[in-house]
């Protein structure tokens, strides 16, 4: 017996030097696995034809692999040949395994002491019309709000990514807003009761569109949009002050009809290991727009903006820095300046664009942030720290604890102007802290956390 | 014509026994010669049918072996070596050709039968690690073998994810902050098509200096 396996052994012991890898002629192509992506898109980014000679090793091959998948419209991507009719000749099988294209992309809700509640939803479908375009559809409102002639707002949101549109990756989008700014006429600056605010309505739809495309290790993006935008500016445009004292409104926005519109450019850096949750990695982003009748603006501004992350993993523990800074100069309309709540983890921010909230900042450091809503120099420098809970395949894929903490400040050159104590005490520069746990789930990103939850609660 | 019996007897009998001495080499995971450190390690759980399908494709599959040498307490890592192979099968001769390279050089083979293959891309044979490698008779030693099927280059990887991630963030003028649940979905894409760990038992170190 042992000589046979001998012998077997002996006679199939492999022999060196194979013969060079055959040239093939494409017989056929055989797409497998295609449910909602339309053949054609992946036979034209395969770049292939019947009758064209590759090799077992062609590097076109690889190419058309690591191009399929740079659509982000599957999971896997195998090319397998099979016998043709005459030796020689194959049968390029491609194997698709398609991604869930369409999700839930966003969820509003909450409640505030001026707005009873707000609800909203946003819906993608990432490979529409089966060309791997990705549609996105959002859609916000809230009930009347509780205010004297408050009224319910909405918001519609929609864009388009034609990842190959004109050789050139495109986002197009639309958006139309029926909305209210709420303006305080009188009480403390601290004071969030609704009574001391009135309401100053608004209506703005327009279109933006936006390119990318990289430039050495960066990318650039750059982008336009344009909107018309229609506000009954009231007749009540006085704020009153407890000690007795009044000084007129500026709104930042024409009466009647005007344009917002403006050009725009952001440089990327990004060395993050991953989008969600990274553990590593730095990002830069350096950013601008300009308004101006030149871009069908009536208002003329400039704004940039510097963003800054940096993440660190020693052992288990992830540490992280996040700088935020922007500076507006010029007349900018009221919509394009800063916001408190996107800055303030401990205020809502706004959804779609809407206002939901006239709670100020906390103002722990008793400076002259609870008058600051809206100003044209922000920053924000906040310390995380990330502790992986778990990390796993299934439903969830990953668990971080979280407590972030920072220091905030937003400002706009009247508040700074006209102040009744000294320019230190009256910066408005506010501390701002959140923790909780963030899930990485097949659903999506859930934030359960104190900010969270405090920002959607009507205190 | 007994002369010719007796010379091909003689043949199978040297070809047995040198069968058997190689089958004894393999059970020894860890081994240190005049030449160096080596390593013998059967990774059987890598032929799945996955992988069957694979090697069959027709296309040239190419597999990376990312081999560590653990040393034991401090699970320390005592050495790398790594492991190459390109593998195709031709669809009308149904053979396989192999050509693996490591640090002792390339070896080209052809391989009529699976099993063959698998006898070469599903186990390490006299894998060399590099030179000086110390090993200390009181310690233990295992291997972590990480096997890579198709990997795409780590660059080229992260370019796609930058550019998916790109696409993802493009809309600046997009209001969604404020969302309670936000998603952006995970677009990994997979950088291989079948990634495999594997550790070996542990081996004390005074076994590996053994002759």
């Amino acid at each position: 017996m042992s000589t046979i396996l001998a012998l077997f052994v002996f006679f199939s012991t492999p022999t060196e030097r194979p013969a060079p890898l055959p040239s093939l002629t494409v017989e056929a192509i055989q797409v497998d696995g295609l449910v909602a992506t339309n053949c054609g898109l992946v036979t034209r980014i395969l770049g292939l034809r019947p009758g064209d000679r590759i090799t077992p090793d062609d590097p076109r091959l690889e190419t058309a692999r690591v191009r399929l998948l740079a659509l982000g419209l599957f999971h896997r991507v195998e090319f397998r040949l099979s016998k043709g009719r005459h030796r020689g000749k194959v049968i390029l099988v491609v194997r698709l395994e398609e991604r869930q294209t369409l999700i839930i992309r966003h969820l509003f809700f909450g409640a505030s002491r001026i707005t009873p509640f707000w609800l909203g939803l946003g819906l993608q479908e990432g490979n529409f019309m089966g060309e791997g375009m990705r549609l996105s559809v959002a859609a916000v409102g809230t009930a009347r709000a509780d205010i004297m002639e408050g009224r319910a707002q909405y918001a519609l949101e929609s864009s388009l990514f034609a990842p190959k549109w004109l050789s050139i990756p495109l986002h197009l989008g639309a958006r139309y807003a029926n909305g209210t700014e709420f303006y305080r006429t009188y009480g403390e600056v601290d004071d969030g009761n609704p009574e001391n605010f009135l309401s100053l309505p608004y209506q703005r739809g327009g279109f933006w569109t936006e390119t990318f495309f990289p430039v050495g290790p960066l990318f650039l993006h750059v982008g336009a949009s344009s909107e018309l935008l229609h506000t009954d500016l009231p007749g009540e445009r006085i704020r009153h002050y407890p000690d007795g004292t009044s000084r007129q409104i500026h709104f930042g926005l024409e009466d009647g009809f005007s344009f917002l519109g403006f050009l725009s450019a952001r440089l990327s850096w990004d060395s993050r290991n991953r989008d969600i949750l990274p553990s590593e990695g730095t990002l830069v982003e350096v950013g601008g727009r300009i308004g101006s009748p030149v871009f069908f603006s009536s208002y003329s501004y400039s704004r940039g903006e510097l963003q800054f992350e940096h993440y660190r993993k020693l052992g288990r523990h992830i540490f992280s820095v996040h700088f935020f800074g922007g500076l507006m100069m010029g007349n900018p309309a009221l919509f394009d300046k800063f916001y408190i709540g996107d800055l303030q983890d401990l205020v809502a921010p706004r959804a779609l664009g809407l206002n939901l909230s006239v709670s100020p900042s906390p103002d722990f450091l008793d400076t002259g942030i609870s008058e600051a809503r809206w100003g044209t120099a922000a920053f924000k420098l906040a310390f995380r720290y990330d502790y992986p809970l778990f990390s796993r395949s299934g439903f969830i894929y990953r668990g971080h604890l979280f407590f972030s903490a920072g220091v905030m400040g937003l400002a706009s050159p009247s508040q700074l102007r006209y102040r009744e104590t000294s320019l230190r005490d009256a910066l408005p520069v506010d501390l701002t802290l959140d923790f909780g746990l963030h899930l990485d789930t097949r659903m999506g990103i859930f934030r359960l956390s104190f900010a969270n939850a405090l920002s959607r609660m009507p205190f | 014509m007994p002369l010719a019996a007796v010379r091909l007897l003689v043949v199978l009998l040297l070809c047995g026994h040198a069968a058997s001495a190689g089958a004894q080499v393999a059970t020894r995971l860890l081994q240190k010669r005049s030449g160096g450190l080596v390593a013998n390690y059967d990774m059987g759980t890598l032929a799945t049918p996955a992988f069957e399908r694979k090697m069959r494709s027709g296309l040239t599959q190419r597999l990376l072996y990312r081999v560590l040498l653990k040393e034991n307490p401090g699970d320390r890592t005592a050495a790398v070596s790594l492991r190459y192979c390109a593998v195709t099968f031709d669809l009308w001769d149904e053979s396989w050709s192999v050509e693996c390279t490591t640090r002792a050089g390339t070896r080209r083979v052809t391989a009529s039968r699976y099993s063959q293959l698998l006898r070469h891309v599903a186990a390490l044979v006299d894998l060399p690690f590099p030179d000086g490698v110390a090993i200390s008779p009181a310690r233990r030693y295992h291997l972590e073998v990480q096997v890579q099927l198709n990997p795409i280059s780590r660059k080229l990887l992260e370019k796609v994810k930058l550019w998916l991630r790109q696409s993802e963030k493009g809309s600046q003028f997009s209001g969604y902050m404020g969302s309670m649940l936000s998603l952006f979905v995970d677009k990994s894409v997979g950088g291989t098509d079948l990634t495999l760990n594997l550790r070996s038992p542990s081996v004390p170190g005074r076994e590996v200096l053994a002759p």
